[in-house]
């Protein structure tokens, strides 16, 4: 690996750590800018709305008040926000005491993130290959008048898509199961049976978060590859007499992909806020369902703790995309 | 030119192409329904109670009603110029603070440049729902006003992104240039020479940064973070979730809403499909 | 007709008949490349001038039929070695491009795929027409990047790497790799500065005596084209308005609009006023009835902005569209300047 790349590397791998460092930071700032204890004012919540009745409230209010306490100046208690980060202590569930909040990540994070990594996966991929063939002169009709389709699906916030995905097929046809990521009466085994079981219950969350974003995909491609068609690489490919395939994914998409990948990045945080979502629509078992269930619940450090990671893996995700594209375009080796 | 006339030149150049129209007639009968359709229905049906719940669309309830007797109608009446009016707020105050910032890093550079930049860009990274959660999560009372407040926070970076790129593509231009040698002042050049080429670049903004609002609003509302008080297309979602709707087959309460977010969506994508081409007339050339 | 005649004489490599080529523009169609004809025999240069404007590349691009939307091609024929192109099935034409006719682009800067290195440009060229082991092709690659006088070394490289006269060679070398009969050489040095344009120009020269290819040469600059062609034909508006041999050409040309090219080269020897040609050429959209010079030619007369006129021989191998002949045999002296100097 050349210097310049080395170099590269490890100013991006820099900004992830800044970045981090400011979310963290702006995760920690917010609840204490504004009125009131936050601890107080959680425990408070969770008395009034009467949720947690077993829990010895006095016995979690006297141990973090010792920790996080406001007699405390706010560099201290900054200060101590890291140690415990460094420490993986996120702090504790109200809801379900004593588990910690790491536990409760722990067992979400497997999910969402499979979730996301293939839905992303095929809705890039089958969007991105759509909006090619979309700009490419050659395409039938068939596939060309899937455009207003497309258009129609990319208005339609995915979450809200899940929805009525739900209502056909759980609801009206009854052929998937409308919420959960697994049977409850069913014990977790790694068996042909259960990993039937969940993928049968990740059809619709996967599909709602496809069908939602594979529009945007397919019609961002679409214009990078009307521009890139422009170009004169492209006449001079054709005036060397390749097949019609070979101009159109090694001299067309390969140099469309570009900006593709690009837009993936940017776009990555509300990809990432719209799967969140589906999954409290579905009642799927990750990170979303968690972060609603603490909302509802006033389960304030599992929120904290959520929206930390979420913040944290959008960063890394980031961080990788910035890896991949210098090996999809030379002129940025340099 | 007259306007008049540039319209017309717009049109025989097939600038303003049919995507556009179609766009702005989609978001023109949305805009129609918040603004005559009160007229048409009693208010007093929205509230809880007011009529039978459950009941499915009949000549009586042009849309059904939900489980709390509230009628769909009145409720997507009422509903839409509220999701609207936070999608507004939002996209003015965050176009107006995007193309602050994006002037003065753009026009300022240096210090100014790098310390807007780098905040913006990290925003841009941190999933918009986790800091809107945070935020909301915190707020005693939600009102509409207060989560556009909120989501236009954060609604901001794109425009600022964009203007920068553009004022600092701008400023090299040649006629900046001799209104330099010319001996405008800073601030003359900015408003005479760089503001006026914006003026697309702000538009398309605007649209972009309506469009996501509405988006984080009618997220957070499914959340159940939203201004609970109100009525807000997002809201009804929100209650048709709360009591199992769609287990329960009560597609007219989700529905309806659905349908009309998905509109007002459709019509900003086209719109801002059909802008692009108005603006940047070599895209009005089929390939 | 003049052109089968020519064929039947001369064993030409290629006739272009009557072709035309229209821009679909929002005001109608644009004539870009109007009736144009000529033929080439194996070996011979022909240089193409005109100016902005003219249709020279419109018609570079249609010799391939590589004309792209909003260009049309609506007539003519380009019969290469007996097949015409224009008529050929995509197969048929796929397999022609390259081994037979190929382009050497305007401009190789941005002709040039960027995330592809440069060996793998020119072995999918060779590929798609041949059948060759690994090792042969990458022996091939280095044998063709030395003729154009570049270190086989480059091929390894990415073309953002190389500087604008080794990509202008590079795609020489992928253009003569299959040993084409005809080369279509569209602008090859317009964006080089004038030392490398000779040294392009002359690896240009070198390949083609040793391929014993065709050339179309076209572009703008006289001097230069004259110094490389055998035959010169000068275009405007769309079409030809003169052609013959080079010498006759730039010694004593026929149409008024030659002349004043020629008139408009600097000379080394003797120092004089630049002369230019007043005026800008005419809008291909809807072009008046007429001779399309005749605004602009110091020389028009009632006939010239009532009748177009046609190319006609004047001479052994030359012939020239303008209403002064064949009444003339040479160019009267430039009249009293009565005339409009611009466009209407």
């Amino acid at each position: 690996m050349s210097r310049e790349l080395l170099s590269y590397f490890a100013k991006r791998f820099g900004q992830l750590l800044l970045i981090v460092f400011i979310a963290v930071s702006v995760n920690f700032l917010i609840p204490r800018l504004l009125p009131g204890d936050p601890v107080q004012t959680a425990i408070a919540k969770l008395q009034v709305s009467g949720a947690q009745q077993s829990v010895d409230v006095q016995a979690i209010t006297n141990a973090y008040r010792a920790k996080y306490g406001l007699d405390q100046p706010m560099l201290a208690q900054y200060i101590n926000y890291w140690r415990d980060l460094f420490h993986l202590d996120l702090g504790v569930s109200f809801a379900d005491f004593p588990e910690t909040v790491t536990t409760k990540l722990m067992n979400a994070l497997p999910w969402s993130l499979s979730l996301l990594a293939v839905a992303t996966l095929i809705a890039f991929t089958v969007g991105s290959v759509l909006g090619a063939l979309l700009a490419w002169p050659g395409t039938g009709r068939g596939i060309r008048a899937l455009v207003p389709g497309l258009m129609i699906l990319t208005s339609i916030p995915f979450y809200l898509l899940a929805i009525i995905l739900v209502y056909l097929f759980a609801v009206v046809w009854k052929i998937l199961p409308p919420a959960g990521g697994m049977d409850t009466t069913r014990i977790a085994r790694l068996d042909a049976g259960t990993v039937l079981d969940v993928l049968r219950h990740a059809l619709l969350p996967l599909l709602a978060i496809v069908l939602g974003n594979v529009g945007f995909w397919a019609l961002g491609m679409r214009s990078q590859m009307v521009s890139v068609l422009g170009e004169d690489y492209i006449t001079f490919a054709e005036a060397k007499g390749l097949s019609a395939w070979r101009v159109f994914f090694w001299y067309g998409m390969r140099n469309a992909m570009l900006s593709q990948v690009t837009a993936l990045a940017l776009a990555m945080g509300s990809v990432l806020s719209g799967a969140v979502l589906v999954e409290v629509i579905f009642n799927y078992p990750g990170l979303g369902s968690l972060l609603y269930a603490a909302i509802r619940g006033q389960d304030y450090f599992v929120i904290q703790g959520v929206v930390l990671m979420l913040i944290v893996a959008l960063a890394v995700l980031l961080f990788v995309v910035d890896l991949i594209y210098p090996l999809l375009d030379p002129r940025i080796r340099r | 030119m007259s306007a008049f006339a540039n319209l017309r030149r717009g049109l025989a150049e097939r600038r303003i192409s049919g995507t556009l129209i179609l766009g702005l007639s989609i978001l023109l009968l949305i805009v129609l329904i918040s603004v005559i359709g009160p007229l048409f229905v009693d208010a007093h049906n929205a509230t809880v109670g007011a009529v039978t719940p459950r009941r499915p669309p009949s000549a009586q309830f042009f849309l059904g009603t939900d489980s709390q007797g509230r009628d769909m109608l009145t409720l997507l009446i009422y509903g839409t110029p509220n999701t609207l009016k936070m999608g507004l707020i939002a996209g003015f105050i965050g176009v107006g603070l995007g193309l602050v910032f994006g002037l003065l890093a753009g026009n300022f550079g240096g210090i100014v440049d790098a310390v807007i930049r780098i905040i913006a860009d990290a925003l841009l990274t941190v999933p918009a729902i986790a800091i809107l959660v945070i935020i909301a999560g915190n707020v005693d009372r939600m009102t509409t006003n207060i989560m556009a407040l909120v989501v236009a926070s954060l609604s901001w970076m794109f425009t600022t992104r964009t203007i920068r790129a553009q004022v600092l593509t701008i400023r090299e231009r040649s006629y900046v240039e001799v209104a330099r040698v010319n001996g405008e002042g800073a601030l003359e050049i900015l408003f005479r020479e760089i503001m006026p080429n914006l003026l697309p670049f702000i538009v398309a903004s605007f649209v972009g940064t309506v469009g996501s609002a509405i988006l984080a609003v009618i997220g957070l509302e499914a959340l159940g973070l939203g201004a609970i008080e109100e009525t807000t297309l997002g809201n009804t979602i929100y209650w048709s979730q709360q009591s199992a709707a769609v287990l329960r087959g009560y597609w007219w309460w989700w529905g309806p809403p659905i349908v009309v977010i998905a509109l007002i969506f459709l019509g900003l994508f086209l719109t801002s499909v059909g802008f692009d081409r108005f603006a940047n007339p070599k895209l009005s050339r089929r390939a | 007709m003049i052109v089968e005649a020519q064929q039947a004489a001369t064993d030409a490599i290629l006739v272009v008949d009557n072709l035309n080529v229209h821009y679909d523009t929002s005001s109608g169609p644009a004539k870009a490349v109007s009736d144009v004809s000529f033929s080439l025999k194996p070996g011979e240069r022909l240089g193409l001038i005109g100016e902005s404007g003219s249709g020279k590349t419109t018609m570079a691009t249609a010799l391939m039929r590589l004309t792209r939307a909003p260009g049309r091609i609506v007539g003519g024929s380009v019969m290469l070695d007996g097949r015409d192109i224009l008529k050929m099935s995509i197969k048929e034409l796929r397999a022609t491009r390259l081994r037979d006719i190929a382009l050497i682009p305007q401009g190789a800067m941005s002709s040039l795929n960027p995330v592809m290195r440069l060996e793998d440009q020119i072995i999918d060229a060779i590929a798609a027409h041949v059948q060759m082991s690994r090792e042969a092709m990458t022996a091939r690659v280095a044998e063709l990047l030395t003729r154009v006088g570049l270190d086989p070394a480059v091929a390894r490289r990415y073309p953002h790497e190389l500087s604008g006269g080794m990509k202008q060679r590079a795609a020489m070398a992928i253009a003569t790799s299959l040993s084409p009969k005809v080369i279509v050489a569209d602008e090859p040095t317009s964006a080089l500065d004038v030392v490398v344009q000779r040294q392009v120009m002359q690896t240009l020269g070198k390949l083609q005596g040793g391929l014993g290819a065709a050339v179309v040469l076209i572009g703008h600059d006289m001097g230069l084209i004259a110094q490389f062609a055998n035959t010169v034909g000068v275009m405007y508006a769309g079409k030809i308005v003169e052609i013959g041999p080079v010498k006759q050409m730039i010694e004593a040309p026929r149409h008024p609009y030659t002349k004043l090219l020629v008139d408009s080269l600097p000379g080394i020897d003797q120092k004089r006023a630049l002369t230019g040609i007043p005026g800008l050429p005419p809008r291909l959209v809807d072009m008046p009835d007429g001779c399309s010079f005749s605004p602009r030619c110091p020389y028009a007369f009632d006939r010239c902005r009532r009748e177009t006129p046609l190319l006609q021989p004047i001479g052994p191998e030359q012939r020239v569209a303008c209403h002064l002949y064949p009444d003339n045999l040479a160019l009267p002296p430039r009249p009293a300047t009565t005339h409009q100097e611009h466009a209407p």
